[in-house]
């Protein structure tokens, strides 16, 4: 009987024991998990298997608690890609035994799973040089990478520069970035959304996070981004994108309506503080939880497979995509 | 000179077969023809069907210029027949006639189906869509569109291709038709605009019938997505900057009045570049004007492979 619930069952399992925030890893965890224990007797079952999980898990996402929306696009297209990635390996091995096959396979996940692990490593050195001492970065938001990299940058590596921070409404992300980062000791300040023009003539270059990186070399990252991103084209500022590689979807956004729907609205999550009245409530809105930047606007994207030019990008999904 | 590939040259030179579909489709048909009726010796035929490509293509050539996507097939064909076993005899034929017949099949009968399957998830109902000239595959996937759509047909003179394609659809679709001195007018309300596509080059650059280069260039000032439908068989090594460097003149007579003694000059093609194309679909998928290098570098593998 094939349950196609296990991987889900056993994510949220790991949610729930984990520190919040590293998903990805989770992810891997319950599919490997579902590989380990698997009870199918041929390839095609093993893989079917696989796919029912894989597909579950990514559609039910939203209903785990403590996965924010936006971090279930990511999510979404590292289950996509761990489902390549475990087709294009299964085709790749001749042997017949499904012991041997199983045992293969769980050991390129485990690879796959030490790839995902190292990302951020490779992310920071890709990104390191960049950032020099001396310079005001400006930061839209808070991206877990995003901080990882400043943060190691200050503390590891010495470096001395300052930060502004945008407050990103309305989930105010922007508060518990400027938070860790006056932490550690680096010098953070925090402005509202409307300054964010105001605060770039101050910046030397603006550094953001993606949920989604597209074929085009745009990204899909929280609402405001594209405002960042048009504001520093206009002012001359480099606009620098950090993310991992699993992050690449074969997505082609033309304009914003074309954003994945699981992310073109906020739906129930509140759009005001609760400090605002009724009145000011109940107005109709239109409430986008993300945008999209397209790739004449991005600069550099800093990954774990390097530093790329937004052509390249699409470079490295076909590739991964005949492999 | 078989009298078929008269007849073709004909054709190609009267403007009676346009279309860079259709002229690849035409000629490669009537060169597959000519290829199953070899009547020459089995010991030599290696060498007389070269010679015999050879003169067609020069013969064609006369008539109008290929086209890059059928010179580069031809070379490839001609690879083939020096590539193949010495006692091979007349199944040579045979074997050049299928592989012609597996060209028209995949690379541009199935390349169609699966752009158009591609494109019709790019129209919306409610959209507004701007079309240029008369391209094969564009009109094909309009029609095959069941969603309600409003057309803007773009047209140009000396030829006017854009009235065939809206007395094709007209039966089916809402259509404005206009010529391209309207078109900053009606820009505003487009949602895409559909190109066709005569090749593609390694720069990312389109040639297509000329005019498409200004209504890329409205259409990028707008902030219209522009949309080419471009099988790979016509991604081009080549690299072209501008328009002159390269190009077809066609009669200059077609732009006068007759007995208007003015110097025309009719230019068939123009040139696109890169950053005013948006999105490129292909058999393939959907992929940005600068990937076509590396579309061509891995159909060159697969084939290597093959």
């Amino acid at each position: 009987m094939l349950d196609s619930k296990k991987a889900y069952n056993h994510f949220v399992l790991l949610v729930k024991e984990r520190p919040p925030g590293d998903f990805a890893l989770t992810l891997i965890d319950s599919l490997l998990h579902v590989l380990k224990e698997t009870q199918e007797t041929t390839r095609q079952g093993l893989l079917h298997e696989m796919k029912d999980n894989t597909n579950y898990l990514t559609e039910n996402l939203i209903n785990v608690e403590g996965l924010t929306r936006k971090s279930s696009l990511a999510l979404h297209t590292l289950g996509r890609f761990f489902h390549h990635y475990i087709t294009s390996k299964l085709s790749g091995l001749s042997d017949t035994s499904l012991e041997v096959i199983r045992s293969k396979l769980v050991a390129r996940v485990e690879d796959l799973r030490e790839f995902v692990m190292s990302s951020r490593g490779k992310v920071l050195s890709s990104a390191l040089e960049f950032i020099k001492d001396g310079i005001t970065i400006f930061v839209h938001g808070n991206s877990p990478l995003v901080e990882f990299l400043l943060v190691e940058a200050a503390v590891k590596h010495n470096k001395k520069f300052s930060v502004i921070v945008s407050e990103a409404r309305p989930d105010c992300e922007g508060y518990a970035l400027t938070k860790s980062l006056l932490a550690v000791g680096i010098a953070a300040r925090l402005v509202v959304d409307a300054a964010v023009a105001y605060a770039l003539e101050e910046a030397d270059i603006v550094l953001v996070g993606a949920e989604t990186v597209v074929e085009t070399g745009g990204i899909i990252n929280g609402i405001g981004t594209y405002t960042c991103a048009l504001c520093a084209k206009m002012l001359k500022k480099p606009f620098y994108v950090v993310c991992e590689s699993f992050k690449f979807a074969r997505m082609y956004p033309l304009t914003q309506k074309d954003l994945p729907e699981i992310v073109k609205d906020r739906k129930t999550l509140p759009l005001f503080r609760s400090r605002e009245t009724d009145d000011v409530t109940n107005l109709p809105v239109l409430s986008p939880l993300c945008d999209y930047t397209p790739p004449d606007l991005v600069t550099l994207l800093f990954t774990d497979m390097g530093i790329f030019t937004p052509s390249a990008v699409s470079d490295e999904l076909i590739q991964i995509s005949n492999a | 000179m078989h009298p078929d590939i008269i007849c073709l040259g004909h054709k190609l030179r009267n403007n009676q077969i346009t279309g860079t579909n259709a002229r690849c489709f035409a000629i490669l048909i009537t060169l597959r023809k000519i290829i199953e009726e070899y009547r020459g010796s089995p010991e030599t035929i290696n060498k007389n069907i070269s010679v015999l490509l050879d003169e067609v293509r020069a013969y064609l050539r006369t008539a109008r210029k290929l086209g890059s996507g059928v010179e580069s097939y031809l070379d490839n064909l001609k690879l083939s027949i020096f590539n193949s076993n010495r006692d091979i005899g007349l199944g040579l034929t045979k074997k050049l006639s299928d592989d012609i017949g597996d060209f028209i099949d995949q690379k541009i009968r199935k390349a169609d189906d699966l752009i158009i399957k591609n494109g019709l998830e790019l129209i919306n109902d409610d959209d507004v869509i701007l079309t240029f000239g008369r391209s094969y595959v564009v009109e094909r996937l309009l029609r095959e569109c069941k969603k309600k759509f409003h057309l803007i047909i773009v047209d140009n003179p000396p030829y006017y291709e854009g009235r065939q394609m809206a007395l094709r659809l007209a039966r089916q679709i809402p259509i404005t038709y206009t010529c391209i001195s309207g078109v900053a007018y009606f820009m505003r309300k487009v949602q895409k605009v559909f190109l066709g596509a005569s090749s593609m080059l390694s720069n990312g650059a389109l040639i297509s019938r000329v005019g498409t280069a200004m209504i890329s260039c409205i259409a990028h000032m707008y902030r219209k997505p522009v949309l080419v439908f471009c099988e790979t068989y016509k991604f081009s090594e080549k690299t072209q900057l501008d328009s002159l460097s390269e190009n077809e003149l066609a009669d200059p007579q077609a732009l006068l009045e007759p007995g208007d003694k003015t110097t025309a000059i009719n230019l068939r093609y123009d040139l696109t570049p890169r950053n005013y194309i948006n999105m490129v679909i292909t058999e393939t998928g959907l992929i940005p004007p600068t990937s076509i290098p590396v579309m061509l570098r891995e159909l060159t593998r697969i084939q290597g492979t093959n």
